[in-house]
């Protein structure tokens, strides 16, 4: 009983408790340090000041740079794709089909009644024009074959 | 002559008048409980410097807007939790660390670090504190190291004093049980 007694007071003793430990300052400075810590503070402060101008100047200077270099970038884009385009439009009109097919759609698209009844009637006098000048050539062959007194028959074939 | 106030000298910061003299008495008065308040988090002297730094600068360039009805001591000490703490976490996202290999990461460089002299169980003490979560760490070396009192804690974290008094007495049971067991 004693013995456990006795055991029970050397572990309270050897328990560690906050309460009774009181620890010195354990760590320590490099000498000077605080003496010397309001200047070299000041010198801080200076050199964070400066660079602050600077910043400030690219703060707006970047983004000017950048949204130029993002248009110059997108205007290089924009006439790839153009040229792109257009030397395929090339190609494809080289082809003769559909140079017609563009042209007719054209016509189609550009012409309204008026100008096609013109159009129509300019071809209509054509062709009687042509027939005109064919028909009167006839009667001069007629007039000619009478005057030479050529065959009957030749005559007939003409008439 | 009077030492102006803290009130006066922010008044005086904000009209422009002689910016760097009123900025300097203001970094003297904090720069040692800041400084070990970083430190406690980041261990590494170089990067507690670095970010002591930092947030001195974030304060230079904030002060104009610093509202007179809060704390300039809680204002500070909410920059530099927050300064620290953003640069675990880059240093963790950096090395594609989980919070266990920060913590890891953390013990080694106190292993080998030239300014700490701890002894033994100052050294096992430090690494029972590096397994707690970010931010009961953090509750636990404002109350136990800088005897903060929960009211400043709760305006600085952003967290109700009941909160902050529950997370404190789990790290402490947490550290304990880590110390007995190790």
């Amino acid at each position: 009983m004693s013995n456990q007694k006795r055991n029970m007071s050397s572990n309270k003793q050897n328990t560690f408790s906050l309460k009774d430990f009181k620890t010195d300052q354990s760590f320590k400075v490099p000498e000077g340090y605080f003496e010397a810590f309001p200047e070299r503070l000041q010198e801080r402060i200076k050199a964070s000041e400066r660079p602050t101008e600077k910043k400030v100047l690219k703060i707006n200077f970047i983004p000017r740079l950048t949204i130029a270099a993002s248009f110059a970038g997108l205007m290089f884009v924009a006439y790839t794709g153009i040229k792109f385009i257009v030397s395929n439009q090339n190609s494809k009109s080289d082809s003769g089909i559909s140079l017609v097919a563009d042209l007719s759609d054209y016509s189609v698209d550009e012409l309204d009644e008026t100008m096609l009844y013109d159009a129509y009637m300019e071809t209509s006098e054509t062709n009687n024009s042509v027939n005109q000048t064919e028909n009167s050539s006839s009667d001069a062959m007629i007039d000619y074959l009478i005057l030479e007194d050529a065959d009957i028959e030749v005559l007939m074939q003409e008439l | 002559m009077s030492k102006p106030t803290e009130k006066e000298l922010i008044e005086l910061f904000k009209k422009g008048h002689q910016q760097d003299y009123v900025f300097n008495i203001l970094v003297d008065e904090y720069k040692v409980r800041l400084y070990w308040h970083i430190r406690k988090i980041l261990v590494n002297h170089e990067d507690t410097d670095d970010i002591l730094q930092n947030t001195f600068i974030k304060a230079w360039k904030g002060l104009d807007n610093f509202r007179e009805d809060s704390n300039l001591f809680t204002w500070l000490y909410r920059i530099a939790t927050n300064e620290a703490l953003s640069f675990l976490r880059q240093k963790k996202r950096a090395n594609l660390l989980p919070w266990s290999g920060v913590e890891k990461n953390l013990s080694e460089t106190l292993e080998s670090d030239e300014y700490f002299n701890g002894d033994a169980i100052q050294l096992k003490l430090q690494k029972a504190i590096f397994t707690l979560p970010e931010k009961q760490k953090i509750v636990f070396n404002m109350k136990y190291f800088d005897e903060m009192k929960y009211e400043d804690m709760s305006e600085i974290l952003k967290t109700s004093v009941g909160a902050l008094k529950a997370s404190y007495h789990h790290a402490v049971k947490k550290i304990e049980k880590y110390m007995n067991e190790n």
